[in-house]
């Protein structure tokens, strides 16, 4: 059977840089209701899809399904703007919280 | 000395020696190479002269910059977890610049909450409004500007109601409502014969003009804001709203309000405050206004939502409360004040005596709309065991918010006067700022009263009792209301991003309840704006007491022992 939601630790970084993408994607689409959310480009711009609340509510669904805080009081809105730069932003909080391995 | 054409031009010594100057000021300050109107005022400052009138001649447009300065201290309104934003856009500033004459005024409006003053702006008039909050920050500036010999001009609530205070760091004071009389000032504003003081009567705000948003940096402010009447018939003791406005409510009419709101809505906001005393009070005017707003509303392709202040005995009226609904009013503001009776009485609030306002709160949350509270604490009928009663009231309501401050008599109140009378007037220069005072309390020691109030505001807004309070909020909401709308505004979701970034750094619990509040909103999306809004606050909250936490940290109530000692200013009793 195959985890859907494997540990981040375990995983390589081009792994969980997808993991990262892949829960955006689902997000966008079952709360954000963007139904065109699993092909939309990493790149495309999704401020309208976005209101203040599922900023909101998108940190907390990364944060609780990675268990790392990801916003440390300097995200501001650019960091937002594509699935990319969203996906790239939890992937670096989300490696730096990783335990230092030799 | 300075000549030309073998002339005299040193005015003062013009002057000393009988002679009239009038003629030489623009000769003089080519000379200088300084402004006209700069050095015109100098010279009158000085006490010297009595300038004569002089003919209005062809000259460019006078340049007029008017600023709504900081606050002196953060409050809970203020969302200064937001970097460069307000919560509230500032109307009075717009208002002046709407009033000034196109043809001789150039007008430079500054929300120094969004971006720093340009003290090397060639002004010819520096403008600076604003309320009690301000006043340091007033003078200030008053003093910068002047030492720039630029002629400063004060105004606004503050200035009107404490003019002893700001006399001496402006030029021209300008005490009430400036409408009435703009022609007259503007006029000798331009031609440079202006008085020391003008006081403007409290007129009819038929003709009050639309604030100039376009000049204002509205992308900045969470809120828009439209001021549809002026005045409150009651007469708390401690208000010092309608000494400033008055106690007979005077309207805009609803043709005049829908224009304003059509100028908000072009520069962008889709939240508005109804900036009223009290915007329900004559009921059959307030239900008039809210027809027009919802019919307004629903032609809008964005829904536009509203917060106003109101008092509690309009959830009298089912009518009423359905219209602010239907309207898309989201959030009211109510001073509450206080679960002690005999407070309620003496301060003569009486539209809250005997009125069970838990109750009230829950007929405003059952049609969509969010209480925020206004409390008070330090009357004279309040003991130690008072914030204890405010925290038990508290729970037991769907209120989210309290906003909660020590009594304060502020300048021209009923209350000041009495606190004068009574020797009980603390020269505390301080802003009205939670937790600071000016009056030494009856039942309790100021101690007490600090200590409590800021015990009382960890208590209300501890994660469990927040979250508690704000999940009850959202249950009572119905669920056929419109949604709120979806703001794609950059410093909403600034807004968004701070207040997240505060709660979910504060400790796992506060993550968890944010957590919480954001799944039970997810199945009730007419909470969506209510409870988004909640959330700033706290964190906003949050973020206020983490400012203080170095100083004090209070662990019980002041009836209990306490758990340390806060370190108290030097307090001195005046009047």
């Amino acid at each position: 059977m195959v985890d859907t939601n494997p540990n981040p630790k375990d995983l390589s970084d081009a792994e969980l840089a997808q993991a990262v993408e892949t829960a955006v994607r689902e997000f966008l689409k079952n709360e954000g209701e963007a139904e065109n959310a699993l092909e939309l480009g990493a790149d495309q711009e999704l401020w309208s899809q976005f209101d203040s609340l599922l900023i909101m509510e998108l940190l907390v669904h990364l944060e609780e399904r990675f268990g790392v805080p990801l916003n440390t009081g300097k995200l501001n809105p650019d960091d937002l703007k594509t699935i990319g730069r969203i996906r790239d932003v939890a992937t670096r909080a989300i490696r730096a919280a990783r335990p230092k391995t030799e | 000395m300075l000549t030309e054409g073998g002339r005299l031009h040193n005015p003062r010594m013009r002057v000393l020696a009988g002679e009239s100057f009038r003629a030489d000021f623009a000769a003089a300050d080519r000379l200088c190479g300084r402004n006209e109107l700069a050095s015109r005022v100098r010279f009158r400052r000085r006490g010297l002269v009595s300038l004569p009138p002089r003919p209005v001649e062809p000259v460019a447009k006078r340049k007029l910059y008017l600023i709504h300065p900081k606050h002196d201290q953060s409050s809970l309104i203020e969302v200064d977890i937001v970097p460069g934003a307000v919560g509230i856009a500032n109307a009075a500033i717009g208002t002046v610049a709407a009033l000034a004459p196109d043809d001789k005024f150039e007008v430079r409006l500054c929300e120094e909450e969004v971006e720093e003053v340009d003290f090397d702006y060639p002004a010819d008039f520096v403008g600076v409004t604003g309320k009690h909050g301000q006043g340091g920050r007033m003078r200030w500036l008053g003093e910068q500007f002047r030492r720039r010999g630029v002629p400063v001009i004060f105004g606004g609530p503050h200035a009107s109601l404490a003019p002893e205070e700001v006399r001496d760091y402006c030029d021209i004071l300008v005490r009430g409502e400036l409408e009435p009389i703009a022609p007259q000032f503007f006029d000798e504003l331009y031609r440079g014969e202006y008085q020391r003081e003008y006081v403007g009567a409290r007129g009819a705000l038929d003709e009050s003009p639309i604030p100039r948003w376009d000049l204002y940096p509205s992308d900045r402010a969470l809120m828009g804001s439209l001021q549809t009447s002026r005045g409150c018939p009651f007469e708390c003791e401690f208000c010092d709203v309608i000494q400033y406005v008055g106690r007979k409510q005077r309207h805009k009419n609803v043709e005049q309000v829908v224009r304003e709101l059509d100028a908000l809505y072009a520069a962008g906001f889709r939240r508005v405050f109804l900036a009223d005393d009290n915007l329900t009070v004559y009921r059959k005017r307030a239900k008039d206004l809210l027809r027009g707003i919802a019919d307004w509303n629903e032609r809008q392709p964005e829904r536009v939502s509203f917060g106003t202040q109101l008092s509690i005995e309009c959830s009298d009226d089912l009518e009423m409360l359905e219209l602010l609904s239907k309207a898309g009013l989201h959030s009211v503001f109510i001073g509450i004040e206080t679960p002690n009776q005999e407070s309620l009485r003496e301060t003569k609030k009486r539209q809250n005596v005997d009125v069970d306002m838990a109750e009230r709160a829950e007929r405003f949350a059952h049609h969509g709309i969010q209480v925020i509270a206004g409390a008070i604490v330090g009357f004279d009928h309040d003991g130690p065991d008072i914030f204890q009663r405010h925290l038990d009231f508290a729970m037991r309501t769907p209120i989210a918010i309290f906003n909660v401050a020590a009594l304060y008599a502020a300048h021209a109140t009923p209350l000041r006067e009495r606190m004068q009378r009574e020797g009980r007037l603390l020269d505390v220069d301080v802003a009205l700022a939670n937790a600071s005072t000016n009056i030494r309390p009856v039942l309790m020691s100021l101690e007490q009263l600090e200590q409590g109030i800021r015990w009382l505001i960890d208590q209300l807004y501890a994660p469990e009792n927040f979250t508690q309070r704000l999940l009850r909020m959202i249950e009572l909401f119905p669920r056929d209301l419109p949604a709120w709308s979806n703001s794609d505004r950059r410093v909403d979701a600034e807004a968004a991003l701070a207040s997240h970034g505060i709660l979910s750094n504060e400790s796992p619990e506060f993550a968890r309840m944010m957590g919480r509040v954001l799944k039970a909103i997810r199945s009730k999306p007419s909470a969506r704006g209510a409870a988004m809004y909640a959330l700033l606050i706290w964190a906003q909250q949050r973020h206020n007491r983490s400012c203080r936490r170095s100083s004090v940290e209070v662990t019980a109530p002041p009836s209990m022992p306490l758990a340390m000692q806060v370190p108290r200013r030097a307090l001195a009793v005046v009047g």
